[in-house]
């Protein structure tokens, strides 16, 4: 009995496992078949074999993994920005009615700004260096981040609020114990968005005068018409996102966790 | 069997939803209303904005029913895109971007050279920088459009100083940012073409440490989707004649033709007479075409801007010229 139900469990983790890929299989399979047939125009559509064959290339050489990385360290450092900045003048403004008010505006009018748009700006601002990347890629992480705390903070339990003014806690124990633990569900959410968005910040991020980066790679390969190589480079940026947000999802859990437990005492 | 039998019919429906892009659009066309030309608004095309300007290809093409569609692009792979989709059936640009496409595997072919211009290529130092050589670039920042034809200019230029191209760090930047860059100090150098280099030189920004004179001659192709060529011969034919005689009309009156060249490049009619003295426009393909085109391939195999082999004989054809006595 015992063993039927674990063989039976298996069947469903390899129905569920089957399920999960499923889809993107049965795409790269009538990929496959079309290019076969020779119904695909390679100019247009390379063949899956290519594409692979680009990618082995690519990744055996080092050179996929040094674009990842130096997109990485750029991602890293604009959302690191973004997140610190993010917090703190979320945090200011959640606290502040005054500063809400003041800020309302011109932070609403600004958000709906793509960052591509920011492109021009940035180069006359920071050059064609790093910083114009960086900033690219802030502006895009920034406002998520922003607004989650500023909401987070709206959120609390105003009973709680109320019972901090009543028993007079300092403001600094008010801010370390109420109002921070209270966000951090939220706070994790936006900071999970806005590394999804940093990381497809990328992209536009590196069409300003790059010469490494997976973006780069991407517009390299679309000046030298070989779209195999474009794909490499979407399919690198598609599974790096999904992995980042595998591992926020995962780290907020634990995160949540402590807080749950926390709130508990 | 019925999860078979539903694939089946998840391939099929993927089947017709993606038989149009490989098929429809090469399709189109068969029976010719119009000629797509596309060009770039830089004056290596001077005769064929000469013959724009005074409508000849439309006048010659009204009997027929055809109409010229003239397409503007700011770069040869651009042009090379709009190959790919169908878009356009003829388009200039340099022999580099021609041979990106060639390599990708798009069908086309090179049915005449619209020019060469040595003098048109030039590596460039901002207007006060001290460096006065261009051995002087060891180790500095060189901005360069990655596959252009001025980036093998820039090898050569290089090798012609006995440095290599490792010697220096090599920025890829398109060209607009190389003005930026050099007007900013960014960079130490950069290889870039005409109408720019009039253009910087006049505004001050920028210096000329060499041009390519005895190292590239540097030069454009007419390129035809060999499809409809093959269909529509007498179309190209007519693109040649009506260059021919651009050509023709910029030797016979420069200043006329200035004044008709200065509408569609960002240049002004007197700064074009000065550019035109950089280029030889006359249509044909010679031996030495053929040598350079066979040199810029190699080149760009070794540094791996191109994957596979252009056989290059093939990919000219010379028919088109014949056709119009051009030998």
């Amino acid at each position: 009995m015992y063993r039927k139900l674990r063989l039976w469990q298996i069947g469903t983790d390899l129905k569920k496992t089957f399920l999960y890929f499923s889809l993107a299989l049965v795409l790269l399979f009538v990929w496959q078949v079309l290019g076969i047939i020779g119904w695909l125009n390679p100019v247009i559509i390379p063949s899956l074999p290519t594409v692979f064959r680009s990618f082995g290339e690519y990744f055996s050489s080092g050179e996929l993994l040094r674009h990842i990385g130096v997109s990485m360290i750029r991602v890293l450092e604009g959302f690191g920005l973004a997140a610190s900045l993010g917090v703190m003048l979320g945090l200011a403004i959640g606290l502040s009615r005054t500063l809400d008010r003041m800020t309302d505006l011109l932070i609403q009018i600004l958000k709906p700004i793509p960052p591509i748009a920011w492109i021009p700006l940035a180069i006359i601002w920071f050059g064609i260096g790093e910083a114009s990347k960086i900033f690219i890629i802030f502006i895009g992480a920034f406002y998520p981040i922003l607004i989650s705390v500023v909401d987070g903070i709206r959120r609390i339990d105003p009973k709680l609020i109320e019972l901090a003014k009543i028993l007079e806690v300092p403001r600094r124990r008010f801010i370390k114990d109420l109002v921070l633990p209270g966000i951090l569900p939220p706070v994790m959410t936006g900071l999970r968005v806005g590394l999804g968005i940093a990381w497809m910040c990328v992209v536009a991020a590196e069409l300003i005068a790059a010469s490494e980066g997976v973006g780069y790679l991407i517009m390299d390969a679309r000046q030298l018409s070989q779209p195999d190589v474009v794909i490499v480079g979407m399919f690198t940026i598609g599974v790096i996102g999904k992995l980042m947000d595998s591992f926020l999802r995962w780290l907020s859990k634990r995160v949540l966790v402590w807080n749950v437990t926390y709130q508990g005492e | 069997m019925k999860k078979f039998l539903n694939l089946i019919l998840l391939i099929g429906f993927m089947v017709m939803v993606f038989q149009p892009v490989g098929y429809g659009k090469e399709q189109r066309g068969s029976v010719a209303k119009e000629l797509r030309i596309a060009l770039q608004p830089i004056p290596f095309y001077a005769p064929l904005f000469i013959a724009k300007q005074q409508g000849w290809l439309e006048a010659e093409l009204k009997q027929a029913k055809i109409s010229v569609k003239w397409h503007s692009f700011l770069s040869g792979p651009a042009v090379n895109e709009a190959f790919a989709a169908g878009e356009i059936d003829i388009g200039l640009m340099g022999d580099t971007p021609a041979l990106i496409a060639r390599a990708s595997g798009q069908d086309l072919r090179i049915v005449s050279i619209t020019c060469s211009g040595p003098k048109a290529q030039a590596l460039a130092v901002p207007k006060n920088s001290t460096i006065k050589s261009v051995k002087e670039l060891k180790g500095k920042r060189v901005a360069v459009t990655k596959g252009t034809g001025v980036h093998h200019f820039l090898v050569l230029a290089f090798q012609k100083n006995g440095l290599k191209i490792n010697d220096v760090q090599l920025i890829n930047l398109q060209i607009e940012d190389i003005g930026a860059a050099l007007t900013s100090g960014n960079v130490d150098a950069g290889a870039i073409w005409e109408p720019y280099i009039t253009q910087w030189v006049e505004k001050g920004a920028i210096r000329i440490l060499t041009d390519g004179t005895g190292i590239k001659r540097g030069i454009s192709v007419i390129l035809v989707s060999n499809k409809f060529a093959v269909q529509h011969p007498a179309l190209v034919t007519a693109l040649l004649k009506a260059y021919q005689r651009g050509y023709e009309f910029l030797k016979a009156d420069p200043e006329r033709a200035a004044e008709l060249v200065a509408n569609e490049v960002n240049l002004t009619s007197k700064q074009l007479l000065q550019v035109f003295t950089k280029f030889d426009y006359r249509p044909g393909i010679s031996t030495a075409d053929i040598e350079d085109l066979k040199k810029s391939e190699e080149f760009m195999r070794a540094h791996k801007i191109i994957r596979s082999k252009v056989d290059v004989d093939a990919f000219v054809d010379r028919r088109y010229l014949q056709a119009i006595g051009n030998k």
